[in-house]
């Protein structure tokens, strides 16, 4: 459990929003700021937050979808971003895949499922011939899915079932490290729990490493081990999975936790709403010093000066917030 | 309490070259007045067709209401004419859809479409139609409402933009808002403010609500009777307490059971196993049976719907009363 996999130092990701007449950028959407954190082999670590917080960016640019603008990204010592521009591009590749939110645009429809599931296998010259289909045949099998689905199209499946294809399609190259970017999110309620509990099948067999990014929060408590969560680009608190839920430190992870809907009456006519007021500030030009002082009900005038670092204090739970000494 | 909407035995049916797809099937419920009660559903249940057809909303062709009837202040909506739905849509019943940057014009002001209601419905002049519309916003929590007015649907965030969209249905002060998957395309923290919203507007104004989602969780705290749909019809419906606590349907235990509590330390999570049927050729006997852990022999015949105590009804053999089971005792030793 010790052991880091995935490093992830004052990591920076900003896209260019508009430029002037010679093409040179005039402001850029700060998607990611001077994030860091660690994954643990063998943890799943769950990342949470609100539509544009930055937690997809931080799983593209881990697996390499993205170049970082500032800081690194390593897997095992080795810096990710350096090795998939190098001669041993395919190794590191190997090593992290992903699985993705739309079941519908992620799979070529023009494709059967043993071709996208086999592709990997070619791509890397992992097996060939009968080989590579008895593999495609035991990889269907491991999801849940019969080897007769090897010959049909994807617009035959349910959503499900093409995560399900998705899910095949990343374990073909026997990665370390998944990224599931919200892979439940399009899928029915009953549909959901079936992913999440083969996911966890997966990784108790196969000793993976997931990092989930989710925005609903009651399924990343329950398939974390350590949940971090986001907000407009910065990291604010990240701790295990129970200490977060149960003892939340920031002052919007609090808000979060109580917006979230409980499927229980007599529980939610006594629990405490934290509602905040306003939108998230624009990624452009973000408020200075703590990201989340405008929103902030404790906002003081040390919050607009500076922004405060991530501290690490009992349990293991690092929180960036100035209130917390 | 007073009854202010009732419908029987709806059914509605699409004709597709495919086949025809019973999207609703002999679906009954009643709403009181000032009362929120919320329909939850899988996609593809048939609780979206069951708002629109209250509303007449169905596109016809390829939709067709083929049964039943929706009776609303003594007039039946299903066989009323296009000019006497007209005053009763948006005036007394009105509805939020799911997303609102597809529900709103984008080329017109969030003032102007505001208006346009007072204009049509109520024969104001413009320019105090836009300053009710200058309230209504400020009604529904918005800041600078009269800068506001003047602003395009793409210049504001999606959790504001649902506010227009509820400020625009309450407009006319209607009897019944019909909520369809109003915060889905939201994050929690505005699906929060919006829900909160919702509520508040019910007691101010006692509008009536009808809550169309597939979250539970949003439900639990907002409605005092869930109907549970699946695969057109209502499964199952009881007073939200008595629905939670002692679920009768298994498709409502296993929904409950499959969505984690945040509350509560980590369980495993249980699923339902397979996938809704195929509405094309719904299966002759309960809907549910190939995914039921308890099937017997007699579900192969459709199910009546048995209402218990605390009008807690549903449509399943087990609660019929010759049935030498009970779904309680089932339920508890299925989850050890």
């Amino acid at each position: 459990m010790s052991d880091v996999l995935i490093n992830v130092q004052n990591l920076s990701k900003y896209f260019t929003a508009s430029r002037n007449f010679w093409g040179n950028p005039t402001s850029f959407v700060r998607a990611v700021e001077n994030v860091s954190f660690q994954v643990y082999k063998g943890e799943t670590l769950g990342i949470v937050g609100e539509t544009g917080c930055g937690k997809s960016t931080v799983g593209r640019t881990i697996v390499g979808l993205y170049k970082p603008t500032k800081g690194t990204v390593s897997c095992a010592g080795e810096d990710i971003h350096t090795a998939i521009h190098g001669p041993n591009a395919m190794t590191m590749r190997r090593k992290l895949q992903m699985i993705f939110q739309d079941p519908y645009a992620s799979l070529n429809p023009r494709m059967t499922v043993g071709d996208i599931v086999g592709e990997p296998l070619a791509i890397h010259k992992i097996t060939s011939g009968k080989d590579r289909q008895s593999r495609v045949y035991g990889l269907l099998k491991q999801v849940g899915l019969n080897p007769e689905h090897a010959s049909r199209f994807p617009h035959e499946f349910s959503g499900g079932q093409r995560q399900r294809i998705g899910i095949a399609r990343a374990l073909a190259v026997n990665p370390e490290f998944i990224v599931c970017d919200e892979p439940i999110s399009a899928l029915d309620v009953s549909i959901q729990a079936q992913v999440v509990n083969l996911l966890e099948e997966l990784q108790s067999e196969y000793g993976l490493t997931y990092l989930f990014i989710a925005h609903d929060l009651s399924m990343v408590r329950h398939i974390s081990t350590r949940v971090a969560v986001m907000y407009l680009g910065a990291l604010v608190e990240i701790a295990a999975a129970d200490e977060l839920y149960k003892n939340p430190q920031h002052p919007y992870t609090k808000a979060l936790l109580s917006a979230i809907p409980i499927a229980d009456p007599a529980a939610e006519a006594k629990r405490q709403r934290i509602i905040l007021t306003g939108d998230v500030p624009s990624p452009i030009n973000p408020p200075s010093g703590c990201k989340f002082r405008t929103r902030c009900r404790f906002a003081m005038a040390k919050c607009a000066e500076m922004a405060p670092e991530l501290i690490t204090g009992a349990n293991n739970h690092t929180i960036a917030c100035h209130l917390v000494k | 309490m007073e009854k202010i909407l009732s419908v029987e035995n709806l059914k509605v049916i699409f004709n597709t070259y495919a086949g025809t797809v019973q999207a609703v099937s002999d679906v009954s419920f009643t709403l009181d007045k000032g009362e929120i009660i919320g329909i939850v559903g899988e996609s593809g249940c048939g609780k979206s067709v069951t708002s629109s057809a209250i509303m007449r909303l169905i596109p016809s062709p390829p939709g067709q209401i083929s049964g039943g009837r929706i009776i609303f202040d003594g007039k039946d909506l299903v066989s009323l004419d296009e000019k006497a739905l007209q005053s009763i849509r948006g005036n007394q019943i009105s509805m939020i859809f799911q997303d609102p940057i597809v529900s709103l014009n984008p080329v017109l002001t969030v003032g102007l479409q505001l208006a346009e209601s007072f204009m049509l419905h109520q024969k104001l002049p413009k320019k105090l139609a836009l300053e009710k519309a200058v309230e209504l916003l400020k009604l529904v929590g918005i800041p600078a409402p009269e800068e506001r007015i003047h602003q395009y649907p793409h210049q504001m965030s999606g959790g504001m933009r649902q506010r227009v969209m509820i400020a625009m249905a309450l407009a006319l002060r209607p009897r019944i808002l019909i909520a369809d998957e109003p915060t889905t395309a939201l994050d929690v923290t505005v699906q929060a403010q919006i829900m909160e919203l919702i509520k508040k507007l019910n007691t101010e104004l006692s509008t009536a609500v009808i809550l169309i989602t597939h979250d539970l969780g949003v439900v639990a705290g907002m409605c005092s009777r869930v109907l549970v749909m699946y695969a057109g019809k209502i499964v199952e419906s009881a007073p939200a307490r008595e629905l939670y606590n002692s679920p009768q349907h298994p498709y409502t235990w296993g929904l409950l059971k499959s969505v984690p509590r945040p509350d509560k330390q980590k369980a495993a999570l249980s699923s339902i196993p397979g996938q809704p049927p195929d509405l094309l050729a719904p299966p002759s006997g309960c809907a549910f049976m190939p995914r039921c852990q308890f099937a017997m022999e007699i579900c192969k015949q459709p199910p009546k719907e048995t209402v218990g105590s605390e009008n807690h009804s549903c449509r399943c053999w087990l609660v019929d009363p010759a049935s030498p089971y009970s779904p309680g005792t089932l339920f508890k030793e299925g989850e050890a």
